[in-house]
């Protein structure tokens, strides 16, 4: 960061610190049960959380200069994801049960980028994404970006073919990756569950950000326009988990517009302690709900404020 | 402008929505001549009839304007007529005497409809100038009666600069179900693209959102007179 702070720099830094110390201070419970089963039934409920703290603390490992001072909590937290899904092996035996299921990738890119490596995994892994029948299961567009993504990510992938693929499909809405962000579509008819699918086809295009002219100008050039316009929406109607995703979003543009405003209106909706809530409903009294409710928009504030921050900072 | 007693507030509201009724049924029917002098003589307050004359300013000649003529003499006498009994008031908003300076220009049968009423607008203009796109795009609307191509002045040229953030009020308006807003806006898009500006909504954009604003957008008469404004500009201009 410039020595001097920008002030969306310093809202951002408020939202991503407090919502980074909210998690590290309750991680404990997002712990499996212990007699969890060793193979994970239902991600949603299973994983889910553990994978969206894993990730935030992946981005802190590729945004080093994004929250000077918070990595031993970034390395806290990772090291935590990764102990309670056994050092990988839960990924592995579900990955083994259910080949054709994606998940165990998508979670595993996040720790394997980061130097946790499961070497029956990396070769399961190896010998499914070369088959016909694991790349072309049925699943959102955006999904498949993801996968595309996290093979490259876990170093599965490396070649530049993978990322042209990516860039080509989506850019061009000519390509096998139609995502509705690809047609350039009108603004207009925009719905909440849309509004997610297009924050995670830029996330995963983008590479959380480390890649963001993969975009291609057509795309970069239509977020430019309409985000600000997402934002004061959703904004007004209080979906605060919404909003720090589209301030993802724009963190991974070409060149981030940075709106101060909805850094100041994210960091007003964050409570004391840093939770960041889901929208305007209110947040239980009882800490595991809480943590429950409102881990997931207090992880995404944290990485759309590390995005932003570590990109920024060069 | 001065309202004739404290109760008219909600009777020229009613009277506002019934003469863009009218204007918009003269829209379809292609009856576009003496519109304002029926509407007046069927009144049951001329004054309150007046008064919603001034609030759709140059709108109220909307059919005229769109066919390509001068407003006629009976149009022309109701507009004066409008302006005589609630003058211009010189403490009213901005955006209030830019409609009503629109007005007394196409009421004088000299100017024809191409003249410019630029005294109040550069006021406008100026208050609005360095505002956030939404303040600013909200200020817009409040000015779609002056969207009319022949109708310059700095508040058209302030829109082709800012055609962008035309587009993002419309698309935010359209999101918030404020219809009518969106439908004032797409006016001033279709002004913007006229002007070889780029709104951001592509090519056919502004006509497919009003479409959209208009199967929404229920039996508001002044949001129908809009939309269907809009729809004859893109049809006449080629404007998408």
């Amino acid at each position: 960061m410039s020595a001097v702070a920008q002030p969306w720099q310093a809202a951002a830094a408020r939202v991503a610190g407090g919502a980074l110390g909210w998690v590290h201070r309750h991680r404990l419970r997002g712990a499996f049960p212990s007699d969890e089963s060793l193979v994970l039934a239902d991600p949603n409920a299973d994983y889910k959380p553990l994978a969206e703290m894993a990730l935030m603390a992946g981005l802190l490992h590729r945004y080093p200069g994004a929250l000077p001072g918070d990595g031993e909590k970034a390395l806290e937290l990772r090291e935590f994801c990764w102990s309670q899904l056994r050092a990988g092996d839960l990924l592995y035996e579900r990955q083994l049960r259910h080949p054709l299921l994606t998940d165990p990738l998508e979670v595993y890119a996040l720790f394997a980028a980061a130097g946790h490596r499961h070497t029956r995994l990396d070769e399961l892994l190896n010998h499914l994404l070369a088959t016909d029948s694991y790349a072309a299961v049925e699943q959102q567009p955006n999904r498949r970006l993801a996968v595309a993504n996290a093979a490259l990510l876990a170093g599965l992938r490396n070649d530049d073919a993978d990322v042209a693929a990516l860039s080509a499909a989506t850019a061009t809405a000519t390509g096998s990756v139609p995502t509705w962000l690809s047609r350039l579509p009108e603004p207009w008819l925009i719905d909440w569950d849309t509004a997610y699918a297009m924050t995670h086809t830029v996330f995963h295009l983008t590479d959380w950000g480390m890649r963001p002219h993969r975009l291609g100008n057509g795309i970069a050039d239509y977020l430019r326009q309409w985000l600000p316009v997402w934002m004061e929406v959703w904004a007004e109607t209080c979906e605060w988990d919404l909003l720090a995703e589209l301030l993802m979003v724009d963190a991974c543009l070409p060149e981030p517009q940075h709106p101060e405003e909805m850094w100041e209106t994210l960091a007003r909706a964050q409570h004391a302690d840093g939770l960041v809530p889901y929208n305007a409903k209110g947040v239980t009294a009882d800490p595991d709900q809480a943590f429950r409710d409102h881990q997931h928009p207090t992880c995404v504030a944290t990485a759309a404020g590390v995005i932003a921050l570590g990109r920024s900072s060069g | 402008m001065s309202l004739p007693h404290p109760a008219s507030g909600q009777a020229v509201a009613s009277a506002s929505e019934s003469l863009a009724d009218c204007l918009h049924q003269a829209l379809q029917s292609g009856q576009i001549h003496g519109v304002l002098p029926a509407f007046l003589g069927a009144a049951e307050q001329e004054s309150t009839a007046l008064a919603a004359v001034r609030v759709l300013g140059p709108d109220a000649v909307a059919p005229t304007l769109l066919s390509g003529y001068a407003p006629d003499g009976g149009d022309r006498w109701v507009l004066e007529r409008a302006l005589a009994v609630h003058p211009c008031d010189d403490a009213a908003p901005a955006e209030a005497r830019c409609l009503g300076e629109a007005q007394a220009v196409l009421a004088d049968p000299g100017a024809g409809t191409t003249a410019n009423a630029p005294w109040s607008q550069a006021e406008c203009v100026a208050a609005a100038s360095g505002a956030a796109w939404r303040i600013w795009a909200q200020r817009q609307a409040l000015l779609a009666p002056l969207a009319w191509p022949g109708l310059g002045g700095p508040v058209a040229d302030s829109v082709g600069e800012r055609a962008a953030d035309i587009g993002r009020g419309l698309v935010r308006a359209v999101l918030r179900r404020d219809l009518p807003t969106a439908a004032r806006l797409a006016r001033w898009a279709v002004i913007a693209q006229l002007r070889g500006a780029d709104t951001g909504l592509g090519s056919h954009g502004v006509a497919k959102a009003v479409r959209h604003i208009a199967l929404c957008g229920g039996d508001d008469a002044r949001m129908a007179l809009d939309t269907a404004i809009v729809r004859r500009l893109v049809a006449r201009e080629g404007a998408s």
